[in-house]
């Protein structure tokens, strides 16, 4: 099971905190089509998120194309904050 | 000049002599207002050292060019005087509505010196000023004190309890905003002074009224429309950024140990908003309303600030939110900094975690806030000893490597090694480990943009660059929240995007170029109204020649002026340091980068700044910027 924490306007637009999947997706890619699928989210907002895979923020990965096999937790959080 | 009252006044206590000071028009266009001016007030008055609670202690209260015209987030002004927790000189800035009313008053700005022998307050009514009988106010919280103290139309800035019973960190309040960093309250308290209040009917007069409005309007349109500030900062407030600390390793967690907090969750912006948060509020012609109000068991309160949240919450491993905002409410009422009494006990429970202060706090309980609230303002008990701060209580009880400090003031909420600029900010900060007078780097590394938090490349030329910014952007009078406007909107709403990810990864390798123009501000002798509007605001408010590089020269002659009094107090290269937790102990066991290196990046800064290796602005700096020894 894959669980995606939400925050910021992503959090308020999909209406949730907390996502989980029981699918496999392969990739981060994928896991996004399913949550934008599932809530009803255009997938190019979710796809401006700030991603974080099991802690690792993933533009040190392979971004969308990472592989999520073995992946607990996927963060999405809003691209700008500020204070 | 115009955007002027052009006068401001200085008040002795002791002798109730009430006299006008001259400031020159050139001293108006070297430093504007706000700290930078202050600082020059400072450094022309304050020729030897003295303690904070000597009767020559100056109090200079300033406000800007901007203050009391319609420009957006511009209702703020500056207080400086010697500080008590570091010795040196200090500067808090403040929203509520003291400021523009000051000006209505007909004053620029105020220098408050000697000591009442009873309890005082100035009254300021257009131009009349009186120092009248503060009796009946001493002793009450900051909120009565309001209405106990002036008219219901003034302005007023008051202190609390732990100001009159001068608590190192003590703040002075406006309305619901603080200054408070640096123990600005516990200065009024030792002067006898609870408060100050102004009102008047004077108009400000501006060079071109027109040229200022236009600008303005698009200015306030720009500010709604972009990204941080018109949806991130209105929606979540500065608590939004908890989420994003926490994933970067950023939120200063049980006394720094850590970046990361296992309960953060708790104690998001999003669990504030959806929670607690009753509306959002802005200071006096603030387009951003990034303040909250909140539901608070059966009152409404103002929301707590992340740095609240953080040293009140996952400093102290707290995770209870309702516990933070009850906090917040009581060290606002009794008038304490927040983020110093939050280091402060952080430290104190990891000195009593090793055996080395058997104080009975402990990590994780923090249910007695409102015991020790009390306790600390009214100096009772341990709170005597907390009223000191970290500094002092690591002089007497040791555990000097993890008191999170520099030059005596605590750290803000951002664990700085996981960036490295914030570090070197901290550390080179004028008022000690603060992180708005530190450049506040955290913005580009992680929190805004995203350039790599762990490498030192090029991050001393951004951190004096954006120190510079920063001290313009005071001394103009603005609120530093405008300057993220400045940041591109594009590279921010979409930081998977080609062309962000380069700017990123390229940044740190331009710090060559940036450095060049640390050196040479007036190359951007250019207004671009659309990008930065402040300078060109400044223009047509006073008729001074202003633009970005003038503008981006008077922060940088504020944070040297404000260096030489700090040298003259005693300062030296030494004192811009990082207690060893952050420069020797790694953040994250698996990263050998996550530590400050801040050696290497203090030699780098020196240079920049055209100061020696001592940490002295040289001759020829100092000429540059048209400053006197």
């Amino acid at each position: 099971m894959i669980t995606v924490k939400l925050y910021g306007k992503i959090r308020s637009d999909a209406g949730l905190k907390v996502w989980t999947t029981d699918s496999q997706p392969k990739n981060i890619n994928a896991l996004l089509k399913l949550l934008a699928t599932d809530r009803g989210i255009d997938i190019k907002q979710l796809k401006t998120s700030v991603i974080f895979v099991d802690g690792v923020a993933f533009g040190k990965l392979k971004m969308f194309n990472t592989k999520l096999a073995g992946v607990s937790e996927v963060a999405l959080l809003s691209p700008v904050a500020g204070g | 000049m115009k955007g002027y009252m052009n006068k401001v006044v200085k008040i002795n206590l002791t002798t109730g002599d009430i006299a006008e000071y001259a400031v020159s028009d050139q001293d108006r266009r070297l430093y504007l207002g706000g700290k930078s001016l202050a600082a020059k007030i400072i450094y022309d008055n304050l020729l030897d050292k003295i303690d904070a609670f000597d009767e020559s202690n100056m109090l200079v209260i300033t406000t800007s060019p901007l203050t009391l015209t319609t420009a957006a987030s511009s209702s703020r002004f500056n207080v400086s005087t010697i500080s008590p927790l570091t010795g040196l000189l200090t500067s808090s800035n403040c929203g509520g509505n003291f400021g523009l009313n000051l000006k209505r008053a007909g004053y620029d700005g105020l220098i408050i010196v000697g000591k009442s022998a009873t309890p005082c307050y100035i009254s300021i009514v257009d131009e009349r000023i009186e120092i009248l009988d503060a009796s009946h106010a001493w002793g009450e919280m900051t909120g009565k004190s309001q209405q106990l103290l002036g008219g219901p139309r003034a302005g007023k800035f008051v202190i609390g309890p732990a100001g009159e019973n001068m608590v190192l960190y003590a703040g002075v309040f406006s309305e619901e905003r603080t200054a408070g960093r640096a123990g600005v309250g516990a200065v009024f308290g030792s002067k006898k002074l609870k408060g100050i209040t102004a009102e008047g009917t004077q108009v400000l007069e501006l060079h071109n009224a027109k040229k200022f409005k236009a600008r303005n309007i698009k200015w306030i349109n720009a500010l709604k429309k972009h990204p941080l500030t018109g949806e991130q900062l209105p929606k979540y407030g500065t608590a939004g950024l908890v989420g994003g600390m926490q994933y970067r390793h950023l939120l200063a967690t049980k006394n720094y140990t850590s970046g990361q907090f296992d309960e953060f969750d708790k104690i998001t912006g999003e669990t504030l908003t959806e929670d607690f948060l009753v509306k959002n509020k802005g200071c006096i012609t603030c387009p951003i309303r990034c303040a909250r109000v909140v539901k608070s068991h059966d009152k409404i309160v103002k929301g707590p600030e992340v740095e609240t949240i953080t040293l009140l919450g996952s400093n102290l491993a707290n995770s209870d939110m309702q516990n933070i905002i009850d906090a917040n409410y009581l060290c606002d009422e009794y008038g304490i900094d927040t983020i110093t009494f939050g280091s402060t006990l952080g430290f104190a429970m990891e000195l009593a975690e090793k055996g080395m202060w058997d104080n009975g706090l402990k990590f994780g309980d923090t249910q007695d806030f409102e015991k020790l609230i009390h306790m600390v303002s009214y100096r009772e008990g341990i709170g005597d000893e907390l009223a000191e701060g970290t500094r002092k209580l690591s002089q007497k009880y040791g555990g000097e490597n993890f008191a999170m400090n520099s030059k005596g003031l605590e750290f803000a909420a951002y664990e700085p090694r996981g960036a490295q600029g914030m570090g070197l900010g901290y550390a080179t900060s004028n008022r000690g480990g603060c992180h708005l007078n530190g450049g506040y780097m955290v913005v580009l590394e992680g929190l805004g943009l995203n350039l790599d938090g762990n490498t030192t490349k090029g991050k001393a030329a951004f951190a004096i660059f954006f120190q510079n910014l920063m001290e313009a952007l005071s001394a103009g009078g603005s609120c530093l929240f405008t300057s993220y406007a400045i940041l591109p909107g594009f590279l921010l709403k979409n930081p998977n995007a080609f062309v962000p990810r380069m700017v990123n990864k390229i940044a740190p390798h331009v710090g060559g170029v940036i450095a060049f123009v640390d050196h040479h501000p007036r190359l951007l002798a250019v207004n671009v109204p659309a990008l930065i509007p402040h300078s060109y605001l400044i223009k047509q408010a006073t008729g001074m020649k202003m633009n970005i590089g003038r503008y981006v020269e008077v922060g940088e002659r504020g944070y040297n002026i404000e260096r030489l009094v700090n040298i003259r107090f005693g300062l030296t290269a030494a004192d811009d340091k990082l207690p060893k937790r952050l420069t020797h102990e790694l953040e994250d066991k698996s990263n050998p980068d996550t530590i400050v290196k801040l050696d290497i990046m203090k030699k780098q800064y020196y240079k920049i700044r055209g100061w020696d290796e001592n940490g002295i602005p040289t001759l020829k700096t100092l000429k540059r910027l048209g400053i006197k020894l």
